[in-house]
């Protein structure tokens, strides 16, 4: 019930945010209907840095204690990091045709966001082949939390090597309008919602297939799976 | 074979890795260009078709679009294993005495 109740609350608030995005935000006066995508692209951020954040905290746990649940609540923030990731990576570089006149360039908070994403992929590779071994869950912990300071590196790149990145809701930055201001934060909580429910549901799977890989190796020791194998 | 293409792959992720924050160092950081190099100093005709003014409404609807497409296909990516699991642990319990998959029950979140 409260599993179902999470995605509706996640569906409503993704709605009224394309709403508020779409016809209550005010158009930019100097970049035009084009700065709307900064209503996903930070939030999705955000999100990112919620994914890969639980990974983070869930791998230290992992290592410390080895509990089961750690590791699957890790994989699973992962790979929800990544899909925010990937989110960011596509609407930055829209928004920088318009903005900048290229698609790409190796600014420092770019740059260490795809940094940040090749390392997380590089966790989720490691992850995916099949009944994971001790040696390569520790490999894999290991480079999900060589993937913490770059997470600061992508932070606090704007502030220190300046760059192209915009810096409208930072210190130091000219602030959001008034009336942009509510529509972001909806955005906000209608991705970070999004990403904690997606988050859960991978979990769930993840626990689920742990119990799989047990019955695997129950049925290996009792020879059952002689035949197939 | 397994463990000679993990650690190839792991080479080959770690060797990305290593390289990826180098491409930041090819750019000049601002402070080292005079204003000089800042400005245009010559103006060069077009040798291909014009593609400037993209319009801001397409990247907008492009970027609305790529955000939904893969919100969606993740969905659909955790829908076919979460049948995928469910096969494979009815198949397992099946096949398992019911006292061996019954103690391993206790694990459902």
């Amino acid at each position: 019930m409260i599993f179902f109740s999470a995605w509706l609350l996640s569906s409503a608030l993704l709605l009224t945010s394309l709403y508020m995005v779409f016809f209550v935000a005010p158009v930019e006066v100097q970049m035009g209907i084009v700065q709307k995508i900064f209503y996903f692209h930070v939030p999705s951020a955000f999100a990112m840095y919620l994914g890969w954040g639980v990974t983070a905290a869930a791998t230290l746990i992992y290592l410390a204690r080895r509990p089961k649940w750690a590791d699957a609540l890790a994989v699973a923030a992962a790979e929800v990091g990544m899909l925010f990731c990937a989110l960011v990576l596509i609407t930055g570089p829209l928004w920088a045709r318009k903005a900048w006149g290229v698609y790409w360039t190796w600014d420092p908070r770019l740059t260490s966001t795809l940094a940040a994403g090749m390392i997380y992929l590089s966790y989720l590779s490691l992850r995916s082949f099949g009944e994971a071994g001790e040696a390569e869950k520790l490999f894999a912990s290991a480079l999900a939390l060589f993937g913490i300071p770059i997470l600061f590196i992508v932070h606090y790149s704007v502030e220190k090597w300046r760059g192209a990145h915009p810096t409208v809701i930072r210190e130091g930055g000219g602030g959001l309008a008034p009336e942009m201001v509510p529509p972001f934060l909806i955005s906000i909580g209608a991705l970070v919602v999004l990403a904690i429910v997606l988050i859960y549901t991978r979990y769930r799977l993840e626990r689920r297939r742990q119990e799989v890989d047990e019955l695997y190796a129950r049925a290996h020791e009792l020879e059952l799976l002689q035949d197939e194998l | 074979m397994k463990t000679l293409a993990l650690r190839s792959l792991s080479v080959f992720f770690a060797a990305m890795l290593a390289l990826a924050p180098l491409a930041a160092l090819a750019e000049h950081p601002d402070e080292e260009r005079t204003a000089l190099e800042d400005r245009s100093t010559s103006f060069q005709a077009v040798t291909g078709p014009v593609t400037e003014d993209v319009p801001g409404g397409t990247l907008l609807i492009a970027a609305y679009l790529a955000i939904w497409a893969a919100t969606m296909l993740y969905l659909l990516r955790l829908a076919r294993l979460g049948k995928r699991i469910d096969a494979d642990l009815n198949a397992l319990k099946e096949s398992l005495p019911a006292e061996d998959s019954g103690a391993l029950r206790g694990n459902d979140v």
